[in-house]
C-alpha cells in the first residue's frame, strides 16, 4: 500500500530545513545586556527571516524589520553573496546576516544587493542609496560609515545616507577582487571576511585577490543542458592558489 | 611559505594581528603588523607534525586581569595557554594534541 501521509517524518525534515527553521540564530547581545538582536523566519514553514529584537528586562521580544514593508526582492543575488552562501551553506531567504556598530545600537545588513540600515530601538529601517549588489556590508567602529563590497571593488558610504557611496579599493584586471574572502578561505579556513576596520575607524586592511593564476573548471548544470557551462577559478587540491595581499588603506576624513 | 590568510584580528591600543598557515598546513604564524612599514614580527608560531587546525574566532586577546586566580578558574581547561594581554591567546597547542591521542 503506498504511503500517503503527507507529514511524514521526511517531508517535515525537509520542509524545516533538518528543524531548524523558526529557531533565532545570529543572537548578538547588546553592551548593557539590556537587548538581544537575532534573526528568525515567521514559523516552521518559513525560511525567510528577519530582524528581531528582545528586551531582556521585560521579557518581550519585537519585530524590528518587517520584509513586506521594505517590498525588497531577495530572489536576486550578486554573484559573490550566491557563493558566500554556497561556502556557509546557507539556505535561507530574506535578511540572512547583518552587522552591529560598536554602540550596538543600529544594524547594517544586504537584502536582495540592497543595503539597509535599521535603528534596533524606534524601531525604523531605511534604504541607503548605492551601486547595488552590496555583499558584507559591515560599520565602521564609531557607526558614522559603512563598507561593503559591490562587484570587484570595495565601496563606503555614509550611515545617515547623505554623500553617496565612493569605490575605496578597486582594480581594471578582472581577475583581481577587493575586499572578499578567496574560495580556499571561505572553505577551509572559515573565513568569510575580506576587510577588517581599524578601531579608530580611519583606515581598513583589505585583502586583494588575483585569481589569474587559479586553474579554470567549467561547471554544467545537469538540469539545463541548453545553458552553457559556468566558469568558474577553482583552486583544486595541489594547484596553484589565489594571491591573496592585505593593504592598509585609509580613508579621507568626511567619505 | 605562507600561502593561506587565515584570519586578521585588530583589536583597540594594538597593532593589527596577521594569522597566515604554511601551504603544507603545518605552520601557522601569528604575527603583529608594524602599518607604518607593513614589517611582521612574529610573536607565535604554532606547528604539528601532521596540520595544525585553524580555530575560527582565535586568536583572540583577553582582557587585562584584574585577579589572576579567577582568570584561571574561569578558563580551567586551558589555563596553561592563558596569557596576559597583550599576548595573544591561543588554544590550538596542547588542547588539540590531547584530542589526536585519542584517536
Amino acid at each position: 500500500m503506498p504511503q500517503t501521509a503527507t507529514n511524514d517524518f521526511p517531508r517535515q525534515y525537509a520542509a524545516t530545513r533538518r528543524f531548524t527553521t523558526g529557531t533565532p540564530r545570529d543572537i548578538k547581545i547588546a553592551l548593557d545586556g539590556a537587548f538581544v538582536t537575532f534573526l528568525r523566519s515567521a514559523g516552521p514553514d518559513s525560511a525567510t527571516l528577519t530582524l528581531w529584537g528582545f528586551d531582556t528586562a521585560a521579557g518581550t521580544e519585537h519585530r524590528i524589520v518587517d520584509l513586506a514593508e521594505l517590498g525588497a526582492d531577495d530572489s536576486e543575488l550578486p554573484a559573490a553573496e550566491r557563493a558566500r552562501r554556497e561556502r556557509a551553506r546557507e539556505s535561507a531567504g530574506g535578511i540572512v546576516a547583518y552587522a552591529l556598530d560598536a554602540s550596538r545600537s543600529i544594524a547594517c545588513f544586504a537584502l536582495g544587493g540592497e543595503l539597509y540600515v535599521a535603528d534596533l530601538a524606534a524601531p525604523t529601517t531605511r534604504h541607503i542609496a548605492t551601486p547595488g549588489g552590496v555583499f558584507d556590508p559591515k560599520f565602521s567602529p564609531d557607526g558614522d560609515r559603512i563598507a561593503f563590497v559591490s562587484g570587484r571593488a570595495l565601496y563606503l558610504v555614509a550611515t545617515d545616507g547623505t554623500t553617496p557611496a565612493v569605490m575605496l579599493c578597486s582594480d581594471d584586471d578582472p581577475l583581481v577582487s577587493w575586499g572578499r574572502a578567496e574560495f580556499v578561505a571561505a572553505e577551509e579556513m572559515q573565513r568569510s571576511d575580506g576587510y577588517w576596520w581599524a578601531p579608530d575607524s580611519g583606515s581598513l586592511i583589505v585583502a586583494r585577490t588575483d585569481d589569474s593564476a587559479v586553474a579554470r573548471w567549467w561547471i554544467s548544470d545537469p538540469a539545463h543542458p541548453n545553458t552553457p557551462p559556468n566558469e568558474i577559478r577553482y583552486p583544486a587540491a595541489g594547484t596553484t592558489n589565489a594571491k591573496v595581499t592585505l593593504h592598509h588603506i585609509k580613508t579621507a576624513p568626511g567619505v | 611559505m605562507f600561502e593561506y590568510l587565515v584570519d586578521v584580528v585588530w583589536d583597540d591600543g594594538h597593532e593589527p594581528l596577521v594569522v597566515r598557515q604554511a601551504r603544507n598546513q603545518r605552520q601557522i604564524d601569528i604575527s603583529s603588523v608594524d602599518l607604518a612599514t607593513g614589517e611582521l614580527r612574529t610573536i607565535h608560531t604554532i606547528t604539528d607534525d601532521i596540520w595544525v587546525e585553524i580555530f575560527p574566532g582565535t586568536p583572540a586577546r583577553a582582557a587585562i586581569a584584574s585577579s589572576p586566580s579567577k582568570i584561571e578558574a574561569s578558563t580551567a581547561p586551558c589555563a596553561s595557554t592563558v596569557r596576559p594581554s597583550p599576548r595573544p591567546i591561543c588554544r590550538y597547542g596542547a588542547s588539540y594534541r590531547r584530542a589526536k591521542a585519542t584517536r
